[in-house]
C-alpha cells in the first residue's frame, strides 16, 4: 500500500467519525429542543401550541428559543419566574432595526406581537402576501375606499404588481408621517409621490399591467411637477392631491376623483374662482402624441421649427462673420497693416450720440428684467438639471422664485409698452398723423426692415465668402432690427402666455383650461429661444465679433467716435451730414465713471449671461 | 458740556429696572431641554436624575422609561409631595409629544416649587425611541384589533343617527373649549377609574386630540368587556373637516 492510499484512508475515516459525532449531536440537540417543548407543553397543551404552532412558520423552534430566561422550571411552575420579553429582532434584526422607526412604534408603542396576535400559527403565503398585508392592517384601518381602489380590487384579483398597503406605507418602516401629524409636510408628499412614481415610471411593470410608462414623464413636463420636483412640494399638486390617497380608480369611473363629473370639485380644492372649463387643462399630455392632443402637438411642432430655423440662420451667421473677420484681422496682422483713419485725428475722436439717455436707461433695465426672468424661470424648465435647485434655492425657493419672475416680467412689460409707443409715435408723430406715415416706416431711420436690408444681407453672405466689400449700413442693421422685432414676437408669445399662467383661474373666464397646456410650452419654448438668441446671437453680433470684443460699450456710454459712425453706419453718417443734423449729435467724450460703470455693468452682464448659456446647454445635453 | 444731573437719575433708574425685569424674565422659563442621548449618560452618572412621565396612569404601566415616576400632568398638583426633597435634585419631564406641552407645563410648576435643575427630554418618549434606548412595562395592555373610522364616516354616522356614544379621553379644559355634540368626557388620566361610567350596551368611539391615544385607551376598554371603535386622526382630523365643510357651505 502505498503513502498516499494510507493517508487518504485516514482522511475518510476521519470524516466519517466527524460526520458520525455531528449527527449524534444534532439528534441529542433535537432530543433536547423536543424534550424542552414536551416540557413546556405538559401545561401549556392547548391546541394552538399543540398542534398548529409546529406547522407553523416557527415550527422548527423550541418554545425556549423565543420565551428565554427561565432557569427554573419548578419556580416558573409555580409562577414565581416569568420569562423575558420575547426579542424578535434577535433573529429578524433588519426587521427590529426598521421598525425602531416606524410610526406604530415611536407613536403608539405598538410591539411586535400586537399586529402578530396570530404569531404561534402564523403560515407565511409568499405567494399571497399582498392579500395577508391588506388582510392584517384593515384589521385597524378599515379603508374601504381602497379595498374599492383600482389597486385593491387588482391586489384581490391577484395581481401582484397593485399596490398594496405595505407598497406605499412601509411593511416595518412605516413612516413618521402620519396625516394628523402635520409637522412634515413637505417630507409626506415627497415621500409619496416617490412612492407612486416607483412603480408607474417601471417600464416592465407598467408594459405588464397596460398602462403608460410614460406618465409619470409628462407630468413632470407640467407646472405641476416640475414645481413638485424641484422642491415646492407644499403648494403644488403632487400625485395624492389630485387622485386622492385611497380612492384612486380609472377616469371612467364615477367614484374616481378624476372622473370628469369631479374634476370641478377635485381642481377646486387647490384652486378657487375659476371657470369649469379651466379643468380642461391635462394634467399630464404627451405633446408628442397627435392624435391625442393634436393642439399640442402641433405647437409643439411650430415651436421648435422656429428655434431650429432661427438658430441655424443665425449660428451659420455668426459663423461665418467670425470667421472672416478673424481670417481678416490675421492677414493684416501678419502683414502688419494698421486700419487707416478715415477722417482727421481731431474730428475723427469727436464724439457722436447713438443712444438717447432714455433709451440708454431702457436697456439696463431691459437687461436686468431678462436677467430676472431667465434666473427664475429657467430653474424650473430645468428642474431636473443639478443647478437648478441651487439656483431656486437663492431665491427662497420655488414661490419666492415665481414672485421674481412675475416683478421682473411688469418691468420687462413696462419697458415693452414705452418702446411700442415710441415706435408708434415714430410713425405717426404729433401734428403729422398719417401724413408720410409709410415713408417713415420703411425710411432710414425706421427699425422696420425695408429692400435694402435684404440687399444688405445678400451683400453680407457675399463678404462672409469674401465675393465683395462689406455693405455699407444706414443707421440700423438688418441684426439690429430682427433683435427690436424679434422683441415684438417674443411679447406676444412669452408675454401673452405668461399673463395667461400668471393667474390660471383667471385665464379660465377667456380660455378653456387646454389652452394653459400650450401657453406653458410656448412660454417654455419661447425663453430657450430668447435666452439663447441674446446670450449667443446678439452677445456675438454686438460685442464678442473680434474688432469689438469684449463689449461694445455704446449702449451704455450712448456715443461713440465719429470715426466709427463713418465706418459702421457710412450711409447715415453721409445722410447726417447732407441735412446738416451731424452737428447737434456731437457730444464731450464719455468721462471716467461712466465708462467704469458701463465697463462693470455690461461686462458682469456678458460673464453671467455666458455663465447661463453654459448651465442651459448643459442640462439640455445631459 | 455737563450732563444735567436730574436726568441722570432717571437713567441709573430705567437702567436698573430693565436689568431686573430681565433677570425676572430669565427666571420665567428656567428649565432647560435635555437630548436624549445626554438623558442617557445622566441616568448612569453616580446622582441620578428623577424622571418623571407625565402621561396618563395607563399609558406610564404601558410604557416608559425605566424607573420613572408617573405624575399626570393634568393632576400635577396632587402629586407633588412625591418629588425629591432636595431641591437640587435633577428633574427630567418627558410626555409622549414631540412638543412636549404636557411635560413642559409640569416643569413650569416644578419651578415654582423650587427645583433648579429642571428639564425637558428634548422630543419627548418618541425620541428617546427613536434614538433606540429601552422603555420598560409595568402593566402593558396588549394592543387589540381597534377599528378606526376616519371623520366624514363619523359625519355619516352622527347624521344618520346610529347608535353609539361618543367618549372624549382629552383633558376637560380641551373638552370644554370645543368638542363634538353628544360626546362625554371621561380624560385618559382618569379612565381606569371611571370606565365603569361607561355602558357596556353601546357601541363607544374613541376621540383624542390626534389619534395617538385611543388606540391604547380602546385596548383597555375592550378588555373591560367594552365594544369600541376610534376616531382617525383624533379632533385635528375632525376640526379640519368641519372647517372644510363650513367654507364648502355644507
Amino acid at each position: 500500500m502505498t503513502r498516499g492510499w494510507r493517508i487518504a484512508k485516514y482522511l475518510s475515516m476521519s470524516l466519517i467519525i466527524a460526520g458520525a459525532l455531528l449527527l449524534a449531536f444534532l439528534q441529542a440537540s433535537g432530543e433536547t429542543a423536543r424534550a424542552k417543548v414536551a416540557d413546556c407543553l405538559s401545561c401549556h397543551d392547548d391546541y394552538i401550541f399543540v398542534r398548529q404552532f409546529p406547522q407553523s412558520a416557527h415550527g422548527n423552534n423550541a418554545c425556549t428559543s423565543c420565551h428565554k430566561g427561565i432557569r427554573n422550571l419548578e419556580r416558573h411552575m409555580t409562577g414565581r419566574e416569568k420569562p423575558a420579553a420575547v426579542s424578535c429582532g434577535d433573529c429578524h434584526a433588519e426587521i427590529a432595526r426598521e421598525y425602531r422607526q416606524n410610526f406604530h412604534n415611536v407613536e403608539l408603542d405598538f410591539r411586535c406581537s400586537d399586529c402578530h396576535r396570530d404569531i404561534h400559527s402564523f403560515r407565511a403565503d409568499l405567494k399571497n402576501k399582498k392579500r395577508a398585508v391588506i388582510e392584517k392592517c384593515t384589521e385597524c384601518h378599515g379603508n374601504d375606499e381602497y379595498v374599492a381602489s383600482g389597486h385593491g380590487e387588482a391586489v384581490l384579483k391577484g395581481n401582484q404588481d397593485a399596490a398594496a398597503c405595505s407598497d406605499c406605507h412601509g411593511l416595518h418602516s412605516t413612516q413618521v408621517f402620519h396625516t394628523s401629524l402635520e409637522k412634515y409636510p413637505a417630507e409626506a408628499r415627497e415621500f409619496y409621490n416617490h412612492k407612486c412614481k416607483h412603480c408607474h415610471a417601471d417600464p416592465a411593470l407598467t408594459k405588464r399591467n397596460n398602462l403608460s410608462a410614460d406618465i409619470v414623464a409628462y407630468y413632470e413636463q407640467t407646472y405641476h411637477g416640475k414645481v413638485q420636483d424641484i422642491g415646492y412640494p407644499t403648494r403644488v399638486a403632487g400625485c395624492a392631491d389630485c387622485h386622492t390617497f385611497h380612492n384612486i380608480l380609472p377616469k371612467d369611473d364615477p367614484r374616481s376623483s378624476i372622473h370628469p363629473q369631479n374634476l370641478v370639485e377635485n381642481c377646486g380644492r387647490c384652486h378657487s374662482g375659476f371657470h369649469p372649463r379651466f379643468v380642461n387643462y391635462k394634467a399630464h399630455p404627451n405633446y408628442r402624441d397627435r392624435k391625442n392632443y393634436p393642439s399640442l402637438f402641433w405647437t409643439f411642432i411650430f415651436m421648435s421649427g422656429l428655434l431650429v430655423f432661427t438658430f441655424l440662420f443665425f449660428w451659420v451667421h455668426t459663423l461665418l462673420w467670425w470667421r472672416k473677420t478673424y481670417w481678416e484681422k490675421h492677414r493684416m496682422e501678419k502683414f502688419g497693416i494698421v486700419p487707416e483713419s478715415t477722417l482727421s485725428h481731431e474730428e475723427g475722436l469727436q464724439h457722436v450720440q447713438r443712444f438717447s439717455p432714455r433709451e440708454r436707461l431702457l436697456h439696463v433695465l431691459l437687461v436686468l428684467s431678462f436677467f430676472g426672468l431667465v434666473m427664475t424661470g429657467f430653474p424650473l424648465k430645468y428642474h431636473e438639471a443639478p443647478w437648478s435647485k441651487i439656483l431656486i434655492s437663492l431665491w427662497g425657493g420655488a414661490h419666492q422664485a415665481g414672485l421674481f419672475h412675475r416683478a421682473a416680467a411688469l418691468v420687462l412689460i413696462a419697458v415693452f409698452g414705452y418702446v411700442a409707443l415710441q415706435a408708434f409715435r415714430f410713425i405717426f408723430p404729433k401734428g403729422k398723423g398719417k401724413e408720410g406715415w409709410l415713408k417713415r416706416l420703411l425710411g432710414p431711420d425706421s427699425l422696420f426692415p425695408n429692400l435694402k436690408d435684404w440687399e444688405d444681407m445678400k451683400g453680407m453672405f457675399r463678404w462672409f465668402f469674401d465675393r465683395g466689400e462689406m455693405p455699407k449700413f444706414d443707421r440700423w442693421t438688418y441684426w439690429e432690427k430682427f433683435d427690436f422685432l424679434a422683441v415684438f414676437w417674443g411679447m406676444f408669445a412669452i408675454g401673452g402666455s405668461g399673463l395667461l399662467l400668471w393667474k390660471p383661474e383667471w385665464s379660465s373666464y377667456i380660455f378653456p383650461g387646454w389652452i394653459l397646456n400650450i401657453a406653458t410650452l410656448v412660454h417654455s419654448e419661447e425663453a430657450l429661444l430668447a435666452a439663447l438668441f441674446i446670450f449667443t446671437v446678439h452677445f456675438f453680433n454686438t460685442h464678442f465679433i473680434p474688432n469689438k470684443f469684449p463689449m461694445d460699450r455704446i449702449i451704455f456710454t450712448g456715443t461713440y467716435r465719429m470715426e466709427e459712425l463713418q465706418v459702421q453706419r457710412p450711409m447715415e453718417y453721409e445722410r447726417l451730414v447732407a441735412e446738416n443734423r451731424l452737428e447737434p449729435l456731437k457730444r464731450e467724450h464719455p468721462g471716467i465713471p461712466l465708462k467704469l460703470a458701463s465697463a462693470t455693468f455690461g461686462l458682469t452682464s456678458l460673464l453671467l449671461g455666458f455663465l447661463l448659456t453654459l448651465l442651459i446647454f448643459w442640462a439640455i445635453l445631459s | 458740556m455737563r450732563f444735567p444731573i436730574k436726568y441722570g437719575g432717571i437713567v441709573i433708574f430705567m437702567v436698573v429696572i430693565a436689568v431686573l425685569v430681565s433677570f425676572t424674565m430669565a427666571e420665567e422659563k428656567g428649565w432647560k431641554t435635555i437630548p436624549p442621548h445626554e438623558l442617557r449618560q445622566m441616568m448612569t452618572a453616580d446622582r441620578k436624575p428623577v424622571l418623571i412621565n407625565t402621561m396618563s396612569f395607563l399609558e406610564c404601566a404601558d410604557h416608559s422609561i425605566p424607573g420613572s415616576l408617573c405624575m399626570p400632568a393634568e393632576e400635577f398638583e396632587r402629586h407633588l409631595p412625591r418629588l425629591p426633597a432636595e431641591k437640587d435634585r435633577p428633574l427630567i419631564f418627558y410626555c409622549e409629544s414631540e412638543v412636549s406641552y404636557k411635560s413642559c407645563e409640569a416643569a413650569d410648576e416644578a419651578m415654582k416649587k423650587g427645583y433648579t435643575r429642571v428639564m425637558v427630554l428634548e422630543g419627548g418618549l418618541p425620541s428617546w425611541k427613536r434614538a433606540g434606548y429601552e422603555t420598560e412595562s409595568t402593566e402593558r395592555i396588549p394592543r387589540e384589533a381597534v377599528q378606526s373610522l376616519k371623520s366624514h364616516v363619523l359625519r355619516q354616522w352622527l347624521k344618520e343617527k346610529r347608535d353609539f356614544l361618543i367618549v372624549d379621553i382629552r383633558p376637560e379644559k380641551m373638552f370644554k373649549e370645543r368638542h363634538i355634540e353628544g360626546a362625554v368626557n371621561i380624560p385618559m388620566y382618569q379612565l381606569h377609574l371611571r370606565y365603569r361610567e361607561l355602558p357596556l350596551n353601546r357601541l363607544l368611539i374613541l376621540v383624542d386630540n390626534r389619534g395617538f391615544r385611543t388606540p391604547l385607551a380602546a385596548s383597555y376598554l375592550i378588555r373591560k368587556g367594552f365594544e369600541v371603535k376610534r376616531l382617525f386622526g383624533g379632533m385635528k382630523k375632525w376640526e379640519a373637516l368641519t372647517a372644510r365643510d363650513m367654507t364648502a357651505g355644507k
